[in-house]
């Protein structure tokens, strides 16, 4: 047995960067293995590609959404430093500092070790990808195929908000269901939506940079009316007021809905099964009364549609934030819940 | 692989003999951390449980993590098992042994 010491730096890499509850007893292992006679060289193997493995199959996306907060940091600057005429109202500052606050949050996840945290935030980290996807889709319809009729725009803008709204929901569902804790549905809930939040920025900011002329183009109106000289400097300022407004919004929108998933589920839970049933009969005429809300708001003049908008809204919100909830209860074990009386 | 790992170290099931049961029997290197990936994904799915023992001076003061299989872990390697025989059987090819 060897009496030297392992690869100091390499230890501390692997205690460090390794994702997960096992990231100790990963290190000891190495040293273990070390001692019996292992090379350095396939120490420092071993440690680079457990950091590796550790990144590429965290289940809570910690690891890859600090990188992703970086990313977009990265892009704003890019941007804001090829057209400062795009500065002077804040708004850089303010998403600077939101930002910071998104990728201290994604380092606070990867640095989790308790498996019922890591549960929640796994649950968070799949709806979270889902959403992105959503999110992007809906941003590159309206980007690369602008010309709509009017059905067409209201399904792609309502159902990207619906479906927030809904995978939102499940977060908190999801994540309750995992680990009982409606603090941990409410973590999970803030997780998905940054998720979704960092791929949708990313996403858009590169576009923004790739074709550039496409945007200002698109922005043509808007340029004129705001008497600028630089185009590229108008587009650089709608995406930073577009990032600030989504970078507040969805946090919002997450902490209520997925709270209220977890409670949801937590309440559908302790319900007989008959009563989750009644429940599903009914929650689809919510959500169909929601939309068509959403698409009678959609016919009338832009100052009569907010009371329309907010009731379909919420109809078709509560309709998908109860989804996951019902589902569950529904498909849940006959031991997990109270029995008839 | 590594549930069966688990069921042939029994008590002794930690990281170092794990990996030692897959390498041997696959004459292949183990990436420690790739063990350490399944592990957590069958913990995660309820096929597999943990639980520290003491740190020792030859691991530089760090504990071990034992692993043990659970019963529901142990019916899903059953109905592997059998999935892969009834599977087996259908192709004429990998029957009796190696050409």
């Amino acid at each position: 047995m060897k009496a030297s010491h392992p690869p100091i730096l390499a230890t501390k890499l692997v205690g460090q960067l390794v994702s997960g509850p096992h990231g100790d007893a990963l290190a000891g292992d190495l040293i273990e293995q070390y001692r019996q006679g292992r090379s350095a060289v396939w120490f420092w193997r071993q440690a680079l590609l457990a950091i590796i493995v550790s990144f590429t199959k965290d289940r809570t996306l910690g690891g890859p959404a600090v990188l992703g907060s970086l990313l977009v940091l990265l892009l704003m600057i890019v941007s804001v430093g090829r057209h400062p005429s795009s500065l002077g109202s804040g708004l850089f500052i303010m998403d600077l500092a939101l930002l910071s606050g998104y990728g201290a949050f994604s380092m606070w996840v990867w640095r989790q070790r308790r498996p019922e945290e890591r549960e929640a935030l796994a649950a968070g980290a799949q709806t979270g990808v889902i959403l992105g996807v959503v999110l992007i889709a809906s941003h590159a319809i309206e980007w690369f195929a602008p010309v709509e009729t009017r059905a067409v725009q209201l399904v792609r803008g309502a159902g990207s908000v619906l479906l927030m709204l809904g995978l939102l929901g499940a977060a908190g569902s999801a994540a309750w269901q995992r680990t009982r804790s409606t603090m941990l549905a409410v973590i999970a809930g803030l997780w998905c939506g940054s998720l979704a939040v960092v791929s949708l920025l990313s996403f858009a900011l590169t576009l923004n940079l790739a074709f550039e002329a496409h945007a200002a183009a698109w922005l043509h109106e808007p340029f004129v009316a705001s008497g600028m000289g630089d185009a590229g400097g108008v587009v650089v300022r709608n995406s930073l007021e577009a990032a600030s407004e989504i970078l507040v919004r969805i946090p919002i929108a997450a902490l209520v809905l997925a709270f209220s998933g977890g409670v949801l589920n937590a309440w559908m839970m302790k319900r007989p099964r008959r009563l989750a049933v009644l429940v599903a009969w009914f929650t689809p005429f919510f959500f169909v009364a929601g939309a068509a809300s959403l698409w009678y708001a959609d016919s009338l003049d832009r100052a009569a549609r907010p009371p329309f908008v907010l009731a379909g809204v919420l109809t078709a919100g509560i309709a998908l934030c109860g989804a996951h909830p019902i589902w569950s209860s529904l498909s849940s074990r006959r031991g997990d819940r109270p029995r008839r009386s | 692989m590594v549930m069966f790992a688990l069921i042939r170290l029994g008590d002794a099931a930690y990281g170092v003999p794990i990996s030692k049961i897959i390498e041997e029997s696959t004459n292949r290197e183990v990436l420690v951390g790739s063990v350490y990936a399944a592990l957590e994904r069958l913990e995660a799915k309820g096929f597999v449980l943990s639980e520290v023992g003491e740190p020792t001076p030859e691991r530089g003061g760090r504990a071990k993590r034992y692993f043990r299989i659970t019963d529901n872990g142990l019916r899903q390697v059953r109905d592997t098992r059998g999935a892969l025989v009834k599977l087996w059987k259908g192709i004429p090819a990998l029957q009796g042994g190696t050409r």
